[in-house]
């Protein structure tokens, strides 16, 4: 077939995969944005899906035995009021009681916000703390049902979690790239236009997910611009001491939106960190300064990132 | 955990790099430790003090206690423990900030754990907390990613794999689950058991320390060496931190690996019982050989 031309058969054989290549790839570049625009959508659907699992759950196995709790709560009072005449091995006895009914969420320092319980907003808070890894702490299950199904909830909620992000990194990219393709059109320096790009997305997301929300959360919580952004970076970064959280505050009304706004910013908060160490590694991967067998590796401009993820994609599926 | 799999094939250049890489790390961790208790040490000592005093202060008052006293005691009881402080020890315990201790606590945040059973309070120590982690988080999943590849191309072999005998092929890949089953046994079925000896807890409990801890989640409902009314040797908490590096060193390690050497043996498997069949395993359809950036967020 291929010797029709009179070529040798090697010869025209690369010649028609020259020329099927860039065709294959065009397909594959159209199919992986085909997906990346319908695949985002179902992604998003199936995490919050599996989010509302997760808070019907635990708000199920926990609720009832913190109820459980504190129906003995005014027996519990009264023998306490019996150590008015204490002395000190009793009183440790009462700080014992005391510290193990604070973690078993049965008292509440003041009277606890609904986020601080198992109840709707505090069981979806605790899935996100956990399939996201940040961990709060703030409210952990105390029963063993609780934990095993924490256990499995998080097996598959956590690799869900990292699809999710790295989907949501890769659109968040892609709208840079484009935006770099139109300014290299009207810049015609497309090396400059793809700085330009960069710089405005870093510094535009450092403002919206770094600088801005502590101005949100001093004045809804309280805090001072310093605790809110220490509150932002753990968080972000998913170590969540749990030190500081939002909506714990019983003294406060919380408008509606906030905490829908506050789950929306970790989730592309997070999402935009990632993109940003991932560009960082690898940029540190291709400096010959770090590595001097870098020339060995493949060049790492954002350009072929996007064809080889493409490529890859068939083999590794996420 | 990002994952970035760079080229696998120079493995002299990587065993150099990773090697910085390790010494780099764990000097990191090193320097978080002494910065932390240099920061946080006194404000704990601060707070310990004035927990005893408001101690005294009750039990003078207790003879005439009403509830609300009680209340405040209650309020005041639940403070200190979200500030770290332990209330029904006293100012003799080992500090919490003390070298292994917060050697302990750097690690929990290179590696985003985060139990916030303790963290700082000083607002000089939060600033600090945030510097450390910007550097250190990106430094902690180079490290992982290095040492996964490099010992995965190194145990795999990869590309040589399908060009050798078949008999080669079974005794490596068997010779590999061997290995990855007691790794994984040693790694993360063991420590749980030798915790919950110590701690006191039940197996459950510590199962579910280790998963909550090498899954990064890290509540701080169980943390090890945090009972003020065990004695543990100086080096406990360390040796927790060490157990968690390698831990989740293992895990960089073994979840690529495990369905690997699993699609191997399936294949092994169906060549045993169909020998004619000239079906080789390329190295492309292993799905490891081929380096891939995947934008797998933190």
């Amino acid at each position: 077939m291929f010797g029709e031309r009179g070529q040798t058969a090697p010869k025209a054989a690369k010649e028609a995969r020259d020329v099927q290549k860039p065709r294959v790839r065009e397909r594959a570049r159209g199919r992986g944005r085909h997906c990346s625009v319908t695949g985002t959508p179902l992604l998003l659907c199936c995490y919050l899906a599996y989010l509302a699992l997760g808070t019907s759950v635990f708000q199920a196995l926990e609720s009832s035995a913190a109820r459980d709790s504190k129906e003995l709560e005014p027996e519990n009072w009264a023998s306490l009021l019996n150590y008015t005449c204490l002395d000190s091995p009793a009183l440790d006895r009462l700080i014992r009681d005391i510290i193990q009914q604070y973690k078993r969420g049965v008292i509440f320092p003041s009277n606890t916000t609904s986020m601080g319980r198992w109840e709707l907003a505090g069981s979806f808070f605790f899935s996100v703390s956990t399939i996201t890894t940040i961990g709060y702490g703030n409210l952990s299950p105390q029963t063993m049902g609780a934990r095993l199904f924490c256990i499995f909830f998080a097996l598959l909620g956590i690799p869900l979690n990292l699809v999710l992000l790295n989907r949501l990194g890769r659109l968040m990219l892609s709208w840079v790239q484009r935006w770099a393709l139109w300014l290299g059109g009207a810049q015609k320096n497309q090396a400059r236009a793809r700085w330009y790009a960069g710089s405005f997305a870093f510094f535009s997301g450092l403002l919206l997910f770094f600088l801005l929300p502590p101005i949100l959360f001093s004045s809804m919580e309280g805090w001072s611009y310093e605790e809110g952004f220490y509150y932002s970076f753990i968080t972000l970064s998913t170590v969540g001491f749990g030190d500081y959280v939002i909506g714990m505050d019983p003294n406060r009304k919380y408008p509606v939106w906030y905490k829908n706004i506050v789950s929306m910013w970790i989730l592309f908060g997070m999402a935009w960190l990632a993109l940003i160490i991932n560009l960082v590694i690898s940029l540190l991967e291709s400096s010959t300064v770090l590595c001097p067998c870098s020339q060995r590796y493949p060049c790492r401009t954002w350009g072929s990132t996007e064809d080889t993820n493409h490529h890859r994609s068939k083999i590794i599926h996420l | 955990m990002t994952r970035a799999m760079a080229g696998s094939g120079i493995y002299d250049c990587r065993g150099s790099w990773t090697l910085t890489l390790l010494l780099g790390y764990l000097f990191y961790l090193l320097l978080g430790a002494a910065i932390f208790q240099l920061l946080e040490k006194q404000a704990e000592a601060q707070s310990r003090n004035q927990f005893q005093v408001e101690k005294l202060r009750f039990l003078e008052n207790y003879t005439c206690l009403d509830q609300y006293a009680l209340e405040r005691f209650v309020q005041v009881i639940m403070e200190a423990w979200d500030k770290g402080v332990n209330p029904t020890g006293n100012s003799t315990n080992p500090s919490n900030w003390d070298f292994s201790n917060s050697f302990f606590f750097a690690g929990t945040v290179v590696t985003t754990i985060g139990y916030g059973n303790l963290s700082p309070s000083t607002e000089a120590g939060q600033i600090f907390c945030i510097f450390y982690a910007l550097f250190g988080i990106p430094l902690n999943v180079v490290f992982f990613n290095h040492l996964g590849t490099g010992l995965r191309s190194h145990l795999a072999t990869l590309e040589t794999w399908g060009l050798q005998s078949r008999r080669y092929q079974v005794v490596q890949t068997l010779g590999l689950a061997l290995f990855l089953t007691l790794g994984t046994f040693l790694l993360l079925i063991f420590p749980p058991m030798v915790f919950s000896h110590v701690e006191g807890w039940s197996y459950g409990e510590g199962f579910y320390f280790a998963f909550i801890t090498l899954s990064t989640i890290g509540f701080g409902d169980y943390v090890v060496g945090t009972d003020p009314n065990k004695h543990y040797i100086s080096v406990y908490r360390s040796l927790a931190a060490v157990w968690i590096i390698l831990g989740l060193a293992w895990l960089a390690l073994v979840l690529p690996l495990g369905p690997m050497v699993l699609h191997r043996l399936m294949h092994l498997w169906q060549l045993s019982k169909d020998p004619s069949s000239k079906k080789g395993i390329g190295p492309e359809a292993d799905g490891l050989s081929h380096p891939t950036k995947l934008h797998i967020a933190i």
